[in-house]
């Protein structure tokens, strides 16, 4: 066999390389961030119950969302506190939105 | 670096990966209808949005019917092996899309999915057990290397699957214990979920998954694996809620498994008794089925390549003799061996070896290759 790589072979070389590194070092990376955590393969490692959601309107008064009748799917590996104020806060009475998910609380006043 | 050069120069056979392709088009085709409802509830505007990146495109602002009937379109025709380079390509830009239009459509099996789909894409996989095949489209050898990474993918997939469930919530067995069945006939009651019981299934899961990763990438191993594998994807769709996705999971990561056996066609030589009208059915079975080339067949009555095999008369004509690079088999164990490259039984045979079944097997073998009828008597005797 010749010491010259063809170039089809250098090509594959790295296509085959820069793969590979995608496969491993993706997972390696996510590896360390909280279960689960997305192109990680952490499927069942942890529990993933769905988030707890309220609206509080003007006279402070809080009012539980349900969720379910709002999410297309209640992955565990987003953080809703964003997506779930966003859509929360599109009713003008709503002062802010409280969000219970990842053993996290978080209200997010409504701008 | 020598290394490297054979792994992107070699050439394998088609079969093996077209086998998966067909597998995977299939578990392509089922996963569309676990995504389809989130689709569709995606493309209601009450309903929340998460995209990755702010005002980005996305197919949930498509009719949800028309990205199913593409999706059901291109499965159909990679499974089939149809165009499959561009239905692969194709099918490959459709899975990520959908994976990557909202966080809420992500999900573990969809993204292995997109990644089988186009390593098998890139092995050309529509080769061999295709409709491009039969056009004469197909090829008779495929690179190697990306059938490497599908291999790769699957070991990566056991590998941190097992890693990221080592922590105090998994190995407590509340994560098994809530995800059991509740309903129906296959139910787990209530009393049984113990923290003994659960913790225990948690550690023997988190085992199970390391092992796979570990067993398939080692030869002597391979076989029990592929037993473990099975099993493991067969007992969670069983025990687990919800059954489709866990069903659509174990095709989606069963069909590359084809990919872990030794591809060299007519690597197993068998050596059969060509009088018996009794073997001639089941030889031809075995024809039928060797969709991997794998077997090569030599009538007992060719006495040149009996000597060539260093297969004596006496066992040529005694029982079924495989013979293959660093062993040899004869009776149930040869069979047992033929079923262990064959793509519809490589799985469960190796069950076939454990002692009670290979006891039993061998008695039965014995007693249906004494009582076998010859049509033709053979000139030696």
């Amino acid at each position: 066999m010749s010491d010259r790589w063809p170039p089809r072979a250098i090509l594959a070389a790295a296509l085959f390389v820069a793969i590979a590194v995608v496969q491993v070092g993706v997972p390696v990376r996510q590896f360390v961030e909280p279960r689960p955590a997305r192109f990680g393969w952490h499927m069942y490692s942890n529990l993933n119950p769905p988030p707890l959601a309220w609206v509080e309107g003007a006279d402070g008064e809080r009012t539980e969302v349900d969720v379910m009748q709002v999410l297309g799917d209640t992955r565990a590996e987003i953080s809703w506190s964003g997506p779930l104020a966003e859509r929360l806060c599109a009713d003008d009475d709503v002062l802010a939105v409280i969000v219970f998910d990842r053993a996290l609380e978080r209200r997010v006043p409504c701008q | 670096m020598n290394e490297l050069r054979n792994v992107v120069t070699r050439q394998v056979s088609p079969r093996a990966a077209g086998f998966a392709r067909i597998v995977l088009g299939a578990g392509a085709l089922l996963k569309v209808i676990e995504r389809a409802p989130v689709l569709d509830r995606l493309s209601d505007p009450s309903v929340v949005r998460a995209p990755y990146l702010v005002a980005q495109p996305s197919l949930a602002d498509l009719p949800p019917e028309l990205v199913v009937i593409v999706w059901i379109v291109l499965a159909t025709a990679f499974a089939v092996g149809a165009y499959t380079t561009l239905s692969g390509i194709a099918l490959t830009g459709l899975l990520a899309a959908v994976l990557l239009s909202d966080q809420q459509l992500y999900s573990n099996h969809l993204y292995l999915l997109t990644w089988l789909v186009g390593l098998l894409t890139l092995a050309r996989s529509g080769s061999a057990l295709s409709i491009d095949a039969r056009m004469g489209r197909g090829r008779r050898t495929i690179p190697a290397w990306p059938i490497a990474l599908v291999r790769l993918q699957v070991v990566v997939v056991y590998l941190f699957a097992g890693l990221a469930k080592v922590n105090f919530t998994y190995l407590s067995g509340s994560v098994v214990a809530a995800s059991l069945r509740s309903e129906g006939p296959l139910a787990i009651p209530m009393e049984w979920r113990t923290f003994e019981l659960m913790a225990g299934a948690a550690i023997l899961s988190i085992l199970a998954e390391i092992g796979l990763a570990v067993g398939l990438l080692l030869p002597k191993w391979r076989r029990t694996a592929f037993v473990v594998g099975l099993g493991l994807h067969v007992g969670i769709a069983i025990v687990f809620d919800p059954t489709l996705p866990l069903i659509v999971f174990a095709l989606i990561i069963l069909s590359p498994y084809v990919l872990f056996l030794d591809d060299r066609p007519g690597r197993l030589t068998v050596v059969w008794d060509d009088s018996c009208t009794f073997c001639r059915g089941w030889v031809a079975w075995f024809r039928r089925l060797d969709w991997l080339g794998a077997v090569r067949l030599v009538p007992n009555s060719d006495d040149a390549a009996l000597d060539r095999l260093d297969v004596r008369r006496e066992e040529a004509d005694q029982a079924l003799q495989l013979i293959s690079d660093d062993s040899r088999a004869q009776g149930f164990r040869a069979v047992v061996g033929i079923l262990e490259a064959l793509p519809v039984s490589f799985l469960l045979a190796p069950l076939l070896r454990l002692w009670p079944i290979a006891r039993i097997g061998d008695a039965v073998y014995r007693r249906v290759a004494g009582r076998r009828s010859c049509g033709i008597t053979h000139p030696l005797g």
